[in-house]
């Protein structure tokens, strides 16, 4: 059963060090649904081991609410791409009151 | 000898997660990123959560990377030049992993309440009524928003 505890860790830090190491949106999005799936992972082990079905009710929102967070977020970047041809999400400064350094 | 299985599972699982981030072409770490996601469902399938691993496949393995594909087909410059910034990473993998692991330590030994409830929708709609009508409404607010700034571009 610890096994899974610790997948569901790692895949945590894995997410984390990706979001933190990479530029590109598709990473950071796919290092965002490593996290998702590493907390949905917590809850239904946790779920399971004490016979609730709390958890379970959890990871199935969390599910949705990741797909919807991965189109918005796919939408948000190629309409930033359309208008500025970058593909780097921390070049994107517009709301900043820093120059743009392209 | 189930628990071996299970560890060389795990391992296949992470590294597939690890090389997802750290391929350098993009086709190729949506593909490792869909052959994860897909090996995911077997966990929930492990635990008895059939349902759930049915979702998993239907809207990750299925919906979501479809989607990545489709922004990497519209955004063709979106391959190049993938740079990493490593030291941002390190304070990741230093810090983290023992925080986790204490953290879940904590969690394994607390004592939650045992529950019940037998079917996953009665949980829903017993417990959960409130959290369904509120994602209920982000989503048509979602819908509403792109509709009318799509009614505005076109214009």
């Amino acid at each position: 059963m610890s096994t899974l505890l610790m997948v569901s860790s790692l895949l945590l830090v894995i997410g984390i060090y990706g979001l933190l190491t990479r530029n590109n949106p598709i990473l950071m999005i796919i290092s965002i649904e490593l996290i998702f799936n590493g907390a949905n992972l917590n809850l239904v082990h946790f779920s399971r081991l004490y016979n609730s079905m709390d958890g379970i009710s959890l990871a199935l929102f969390s599910i949705a609410i990741a797909a919807i967070e991965v189109a918005l977020g796919l939408g948000i970047f190629l309409a930033l791409y359309k208008l500025e041809r970058k593909t780097e999400l921390r070049k994107f400064r517009r709301l900043s009151d820093e120059e743009v350094s392209a | 000898m189930k628990d071996i299985l299970l560890s060389l599972f795990s391992s296949i699982v992470l590294l597939s997660a690890i090389f997802s981030l750290e391929e350098k072409k993009l086709l190729y770490s949506v593909a490792l990123f869909s052959a994860f996601l897909t090996l995911f469902s077997v966990y929930y399938f492990y635990l008895g959560v059939e349902f759930l691993g049915v979702v998993q496949l239907l809207v990750y393995a299925g919906g979501v990377t479809v989607l990545m594909l489709f922004s990497l087909m519209l955004a063709p410059e979106v391959d190049e030049k993938l740079s990493i910034d490593r030291r941002r990473g390190l304070l990741s993998l230093l810090v983290l992993p023992p925080i986790m692991y204490w953290a879940t330590r904590l969690g394994s030994r607390s004592n939650f309440p045992l529950l019940d409830t037998k079917d996953i929708s009665r949980n829903i709609s017993d417990h959960y009524v409130l959290v369904l009508l509120i994602s209920l409404l982000i989503v048509s607010v979602i819908i509403s928003i792109s509709s009318i700034l799509g009614g505005e571009k076109e214009k």
